[in-house]
């Protein structure tokens, strides 16, 4: 899943005129003006982000629980590693 | 067995024979003969090769058992319940390699504890004691450590110090490094360098210290009232001598100090004896905290009586010696101190030879000189006056003139030993003892064998709670700010109820809508009554360092918020944790309910549990799933996969959020992907829909409209009954009900609670799917009455 606050440069609770214009900005720094379009979109749809950022949370946690699918029974059928790369927590975190 | 049964008759028939020789092969194993300790130990050993009463379980059992042959029994006789519990606390890391290992454990340790001698505490107060033994247990871990501790912490806090005392007769006994203390008091009070060992040697073989409390509050009179005295003394002096002298002058006793004082006590028989030694002791106690780091090798001898022994001093010792009164040391000025209570009177004199005031002139002096010579003038008048009064006027003076010094020295000891209790609580805050006090709940046995009230409480609650999981409380105020709400969702989509028009019209026109709010589930509370009524007893388990191991698998380099509780509660409380993750994260809460736990000023474990959730600590997510991992068998996990989903999920309406937890828990606990689809389908006749997208618009577009109102469980819980009840059996939210459709649902939901799906749970998990049950069964009625 993609991590469209981190992308844009968003706090979790950002505003719509604070992703308008953060959506307004990285359009102008990027080629992947899909990407920044589908960000929009989940965004600024105050349900489907609403969903959106609720499975973010799992991300989130799957992130920081990734560790857990190293042990000897898990399984990762899922692909849960290239899943959560964006979830990731950063240096500064 | 009922899959055998619903086969043929004989099928049934070969699997209870089956199970039947099993049950006689294993079921011999002597349990009972086991103490319960060892009871439990086999039981949580055992566990996980089945269910209790299984036959891979009783097999275990037996094994356990037979290992204990020869293993010696342990005898507990001996061992107080204090030892007995930091016994258990020592051994519980054993308790996890079986039972044999538990019992040599505990062998080893009662060993350790009988070699030790039993701690005599009979002289102390029950407050003194309850303090020495939270002191040991919160400094000691295991039962010899403890009674040491008891021992060491009893001889300094008990009045009845196994003093030493040599007497003409049967010789030179030693006495404990407490009466250093007194020395020590002494100095304390007169800032002179301070002693170290003594011994003593006294005359009368009955010499015994009998330490009464009045004759304590006397002694320690007569004892404080030499230390004016001592002052005076000075380090300058070669030998100074301080005197305690009775009326009489027959025998005394001489305190000697090859630095700096001789102190003699004269006394006229052997009560007074007693009530030096008395002395000994109260200033030992209470000058334990005051005794001086710079102590220097010191000697006393306290001459008593006419006996013929002397001093017996070496090294750091002091003696007591029997001496004849003629004998004594004749100080150059007596300050008379009665000792009170003491069957005649004794004055503490102290050598004046360096206190009499010279006649100097004052004005050439330093200030301080002055002020030295000015106290040295009134001290020498204050003799003065007192040499002139005899017997009880005496008496009255002296005890007029100590009473301050008695006061500023008890208010010493008070405010030390506030301090000392203020250091003790904290210290009990990671105590085990702290733990013992409500052990019933917490010991791993109790845990185990059965909760606790507060245990069992908890149970209760969090029952309860998982009410508001599926949002269906009748709450007014939660209704009409969820109404609202509701009401923004449908703002922003036709994807609403609200949408949709009157949910009422919305459905046939044979629905019954005669069911109001107030009578939907009487058995769910508001969560604001959830949590004003609060009966269990608060617990302090988050404060405390605890003394429960974490299994050496669970534990990592750093600490996890499961550290603190037992194992059994570790299970329970993760259980929990995930299924608040998966509930609170689908936002199944009230914001009134989110405001009042975080303003618990003394939350429970569930309280913590789901502030940690609606905090989205992902680590403690992390280390729930982590511990689960390494604490649960395959089957266990794989029942909680499955209680998650009875508890959460409804069938046609699992969530992104569920959708994705489901998935990585079944792959973090060894299931694939795969064998979670076949265990969706089964509990709800339907696939599992494919891993959710909510980050890409396409997979919006694929979404029925009709989701988002079954998603959305607090706006569901403001829709009539009808809505609610097809919601929760996955019905269609419009148009008639299919009788066959609503029986079928209504099954497949009360299948995903069977039991027999949980028998490797806790009870307390299988509270909540029959809890759950019977919401499918109210469901049920709802939709049978309307559509009758």
């Amino acid at each position: 899943m993609r991590n469209y606050l981190r992308r844009l440069g968003l706090p979790r609770k950002a505003s719509l005129s604070e992703i308008e214009a953060a959506v307004q900005l990285t359009m102008e720094d990027t080629s992947d003006f899909q990407s920044v379009s589908d960000a929009e979109h989940v965004l600024s749809d105050k349900v489907i982000r609403t969903y959106y950022e609720r499975t973010h949370v799992q991300y989130d946690a799957i992130a920081a629980a990734i560790h857990c699918l190293d042990s000897p029974i898990a399984q990762d059928t899922q692909q849960w590693r290239d899943r959560v790369v964006e979830f990731e927590p950063l240096e500064d975190d | 067995m009922p899959l055998h049964y619903q086969q043929s008759a004989d099928d049934y028939r070969r699997c209870v024979e089956t199970q039947s020789q099993g049950l006689v092969s294993t079921s011999s194993a002597p349990l009972t003969m086991l103490s319960f300790d060892e009871q439990l130990v086999i039981q949580r050993t055992c566990k996980i090769n089945g269910p209790v009463n299984s036959v891979d379980y009783r097999a275990c059992a037996n094994q356990q058992v037979v290992a204990l042959r020869g293993a010696v029994t342990p005898d507990m006789s001996l061992i107080s319940s204090d030892e007995h519990y930091a016994l258990r606390v020592s051994c519980k890391n054993e308790s996890d390699k079986g039972v044999l290992r538990y019992r040599q454990c505990v062998n080893q340790q009662v060993a350790a504890v009988n070699a030790l001698p039993v701690p005599d505490l009979s002289a102390t107060s029950l407050e003194e004691r309850t303090a020495l033994q939270i002191r040991c247990s919160a400094l000691t871990t295991g039962p010899a450590n403890f009674r040491s501790c008891m021992l060491k912490e009893g001889e300094i806090t008990t009045a009845n110090i196994p003093l030493a005392i040599s007497n003409g007769d049967s010789g030179q006994r030693d006495i404990s490094d407490n009466l250093a203390t007194i020395i020590a008091a002494t100095q304390s009070v007169e800032k002179t360098a301070a002693f170290d060992d003594i011994s003593l040697s006294a005359k009368s073989p009955d010499t015994s210290v009998t330490g009464g409390l009045a004759e304590r509050a006397a002694v320690q009179t007569q004892a404080i009232s030499p230390a004016p005295a001592i002052a005076k003394t000075g380090l300058e002096t070669e030998a100074p001598t301080l005197k305690i002298e009775s009326a009489s002058a027959l025998p005394e006793i001489q305190v000697a100090t090859k630095k700096v004082n001789n102190l003699t006590i004269q006394s006229i028989d052997a009560d007074e004896e007693k009530s030096i030694i008395a002395a000994a002791q109260v200033l030992a106690k209470s000058a334990e905290q005051s005794r001086p780091k710079e102590e220097t090798s010191q000697s006393m001898a306290i001459k008593v009586g006419d006996s013929p022994d002397s001093a017996s001093v070496k090294g750091d010792q002091v003696a007591i010696n029997n001496v004849r009164s003629n004998e004594a040391n004749t100080p150059e000025t007596d300050v008379g101190i009665p000792v009170l209570g003491a069957a005649n009177d004794a004055d503490v004199t102290d050598n004046t030879e360096n206190s009499d005031p010279e006649n100097e002139d004052l004005a050439d002096k330093p200030p301080l000189d002055v002020v030295k010579d000015t106290a040295q003038e009134l001290w020498s008048q204050l003799q003065s006056s007192l040499s002139g009064l005899t017997g009880i006027h005496k008496i009255i003076v002296m005890a007029a003139l100590a009473l301050p010094l008695v006061l500023i020295v008890f208010w010493l000891l008070v405010r030390g030993s506030s301090r000392k209790d203020a250091e003790i609580k904290e210290s009990v805050a990671s105590s085990h003892l702290a733990d013992m006090v409500r052990a019933d709940q917490n010991s791993f046995d109790d845990t185990v064998e059965g909760p606790g009230e507060r245990t069992a409480a908890h149970h209760r609650k969090f029952t309860d709670q998982m009410d508001e999981f599926f949002a269906d409380d009748d709450n007014d105020i939660a209704i009409a700010k969820n109404s609202d709400r509701f009401n923004a969702t449908g703002d922003q989509t036709d994807n609403t109820f609200d949408s949709t028009g009157d949910h009422d019209d919305s459905l046939d026109a044979s629905t019954d809508f005669s069911l109001n709010a107030s009578s939907k589930f009487p058995d769910e509370l508001s969560p604001t009554t959830r949590f004003d009524d609060r009966h269990e007893p608060q617990t302090a388990k988050q404060e405390i360092a605890s003394i429960h191991d974490f299994s050496a698998a669970t534990q990592r380099a750093s600490s996890t918020w499961l550290d603190n509780y037992s194992r059994e509660d570790q299970f329970s409380l993760s259980v929990e944790f995930l299924i608040y993750w998966m509930a609170y994260t689908d936002e199944r809460y009230e914001k009134e309910m989110k405001q009042q736990l975080f303003a618990l000023v003394d939350p429970d474990d569930s309280d913590l549990v789901k502030k940690r959730v609606l905090n989205q600590d992902t680590q403690a997510f992390a280390d729930t799933v982590s511990g689960l991992q390494k604490n649960t068998s395959a089957d266990q996990r794989e029942q909680i996969l499955k209680l998650l989903m009875a508890l959460l999920v409804n069938e046609e309406a699992v969530t992104p959020v569920q959708n994705t937890m489901l998935r990585f828990l079944a792959n973090a606990f060894g299931l694939s992907h795969e064998t979670l689809d076949e265990l969706f389908h089964i509990a709800f006749g339907h696939e599992l829909p494919p891993m959710p997208r909510p980050d890409k618009p396409g997979w919006w577009d694929n979404q029925h409209s009709d989701i988002y109102k079954r998603w959305d469980a607090r706006s569901v819980a403001q829709q009539s009954p009808a809505i609610q009840s097809r919601v929760k059996l996955g019905l269609p939210l419009t148009g008639k009900l299919n009788p066959d459709e609503l029986e079928e649902k209504y099954q497949r939901a009360i299948n995903r609670c069977e039991l027999a799906h949980f028998d490797s749970l806790t009870a307390r998990e299988q509270q909540l799917v029959e809890g759950q049950q019977r919401k499918f069964e109210d469901a049920l009625d709802v939709l049978k009455e309307i559509s009758a």
